[in-house]
């Protein structure tokens, strides 16, 4: 298996390296520089199947609909909706699944968690942190670990790959270390660049699409050693929906109906 | 030249004040922290809440206690300490307390288990045990905190007055750098332990990136020693231990095995 990879690698990275001088100027450039600079909007669906959340994963057909399939509105293998904008010091992060939402909202030295639950009636309520409805406190940003780890972008795949493009000198050195493959063009008339790393014994793969200039969608796969000597491994896949320079201001602000009680010290 | 002279005297205080000796308990700290047999209990104050930790070990145990209080209220039950740990390490087994009567027990080689109970936790157990890295000064290396290379070694700047709800404290200032994958600082943090008396008060923990300071955890200290309580690594009688659901059928039917009675 380690073998097939390595091949397969290895050849990528000589097709690419044929290739590499009809792609000009990195596409990548240009969204390194927007995660530099910190103002952007990013809306994506991260299609990876979900990893397993407990030891009876099978019977994870559970929701208000129970057991009946074909309107369970908890199933597995569903994409996660993703959305960050960032606005300087501002950030909003969410991650969706269905109508059950994960969001963040930093203001600064401050951050806002709260869950979004998209009712039978189409109707959103959001509960914060002590799980009360419409009502939301702020608690302190850990700036430690934005320094150590860098931002967040939404869920831990689509923040270590776009993580990834960034320069070693803005990344924490605990951090994995990307190096940049290649490029190239393909069939049906996308081109890509090609990552990898290899930190603490996991090796991973990363292919940026673009169709022309703009990012459409990025796919990963890693495998490492297990303690017990078996091989095990990763895919990721995410597809760009969105990926623009301008900050959409409606999301840094808490939704209309929300109350903030943080307490003022 | 008088106001040479004053000039003079005050750069003269100055560096005075900032080349002064760090306190004399932060060896005796390190030396306790280093031999291995300690007992820290202190509290972690964030914006909304206290979170109480107590963290002891001996002969190659390790316990940790918490407890959590919103502000505004008072501790729970009449403040009453809980009298058993929520983590515990002993003889190469970790104890995951729910209640009193009820534990969870994973061996040190199951822990990387790729069968193991991924809602329970174990992968990340050891860091509960860790003394938090705000004792950085004093414990630079602790075998249950995570290790980071962006961490860099710390360092005494020197000594200061600083003031703490309106009371004054001897203070000694540390500075630790964060460092790029190329070596380039990217904030550094700032450690504040404010002594009273010859002990440790208070320490306090400021992250600066380009000028800026980001106000961090501030850490009400209420005792470092090196006397251990004979009774912290003792699972209460009555508790029972069940063994960690590692994908067998006792896990898939959610029948945990009891594997220890006290």
């Amino acid at each position: 298996m380690k073998k097939i990879f390595t091949t397969l690698l290895t050849c990528a990275a000589l097709l690419s390296g044929l290739n590499s001088a009809s792609v000009e100027a990195s596409n990548l450039d240009t969204y390194r520089n927007l995660l530099a600079k910190g103002t952007l909007t990013l809306k994506y669906e991260n299609i990876t199947p979900l990893p397993r959340a407990t030891n009876k994963d099978k019977m994870n057909f559970y929701g208000r609909d129970g057991m009946a399939l074909e309107k369970a509105s908890f199933l597995t293998n569903r994409q996660l909706d993703g959305i960050v904008v960032i606005n300087g010091n501002d950030k909003y992060e969410e991650v969706a699944y269905g109508e059950h939402s994960m969001c963040s909202l930093s203001k600064g030295e401050l951050v806002y968690y709260f869950t979004r639950v998209v009712t039978n009636k189409n109707k959103a309520e959001y509960y914060g942190t002590m799980g009360k409805k419409n009502q939301v406190a702020a608690t302190d940003r850990n700036m430690q670990i934005t320094f150590m780890s860098g931002e967040s972008y939404a869920d831990p795949v689509m923040t270590r790959l776009l993580s990834a493009i960034l320069p070693a000198s803005q990344k924490g050195a605990d951090m994995p270390d990307y190096q940049y493959v290649g490029s190239g063009w393909l069939d049906n008339g996308l081109n890509y660049e090609d990552y990898r790393s290899n930190n603490n014994g996991v090796m991973e793969a990363v292919r940026y699409y673009f169709n022309g200039y703009t990012l459409v969608k990025i796919a990963a796969a890693n495998y490492y050693d297990r303690e017990d000597g078996k091989l095990d491994g990763s895919k990721f896949i995410i597809k760009i929906k969105e990926f623009s320079p301008t900050p959409d201001m409606s999301y840094l602000s808490l939704p209309v109906g929300v109350k903030d009680t943080t307490k003022k010290k | 030249m008088k106001k040479q002279i004053a000039a003079m005297a005050l750069a003269l205080c100055t560096i005075a004040s900032c080349a002064s000796a760090e306190q004399a308990a932060a060896n005796q700290y390190r030396t306790w922290f280093k031999s291995g047999t300690f007992f820290v209990d202190f509290e972690l104050e964030y914006k909304d809440c206290f979170i109480t930790k107590t963290i002891a070990t001996q002969n190659d145990m390790r316990m940790e206690r918490n407890g959590y209080r919103m502000k505004g209220y008072a501790a729970m039950f009449g403040g009453g300490k809980k009298d058993y740990p929520d983590t515990l390490y002993r003889q190469g087994k970790y104890y995951k307390f729910s209640t009193k009567k009820k534990a969870t027990m994973a061996a040190w080689n199951q822990i990387n288990d790729p069968n193991i109970d991924p809602t329970g936790g174990w992968n990340t157990v050891q860091y509960s045990l860790a003394v938090p890295d705000e004792f950085a000064p004093v414990c630079a290396y602790d075998a249950y905190r995570p290790q980071s290379a962006a961490m860099g070694n710390v360092s005494f700047v020197g000594s200061i007055k600083r003031t703490i709800d309106k009371k004054e404290y001897d203070c000694d200032k540390y500075v630790l750098p964060l460092r790029s994958q190329t070596g380039n600082v990217l904030a550094e943090i700032d450690y504040y332990y404010s002594y009273e008396k010859g002990k440790l008060a208070y320490i306090e923990k400021v992250i600066l990136n380009k000028g800026q300071e980001y106000s961090s955890v501030k850490v009400k200290i209420k005792e470092i020693s090196n006397v251990v309580p004979a009774d912290v690594f003792n699972i209460p009688q009555g508790c029972k231990v069940y063994a960690v659901g590692i994908g067998d059928m006792n896990d898939l039917i959610n029948k945990p095995v009891l594997v220890e009675e006290y």
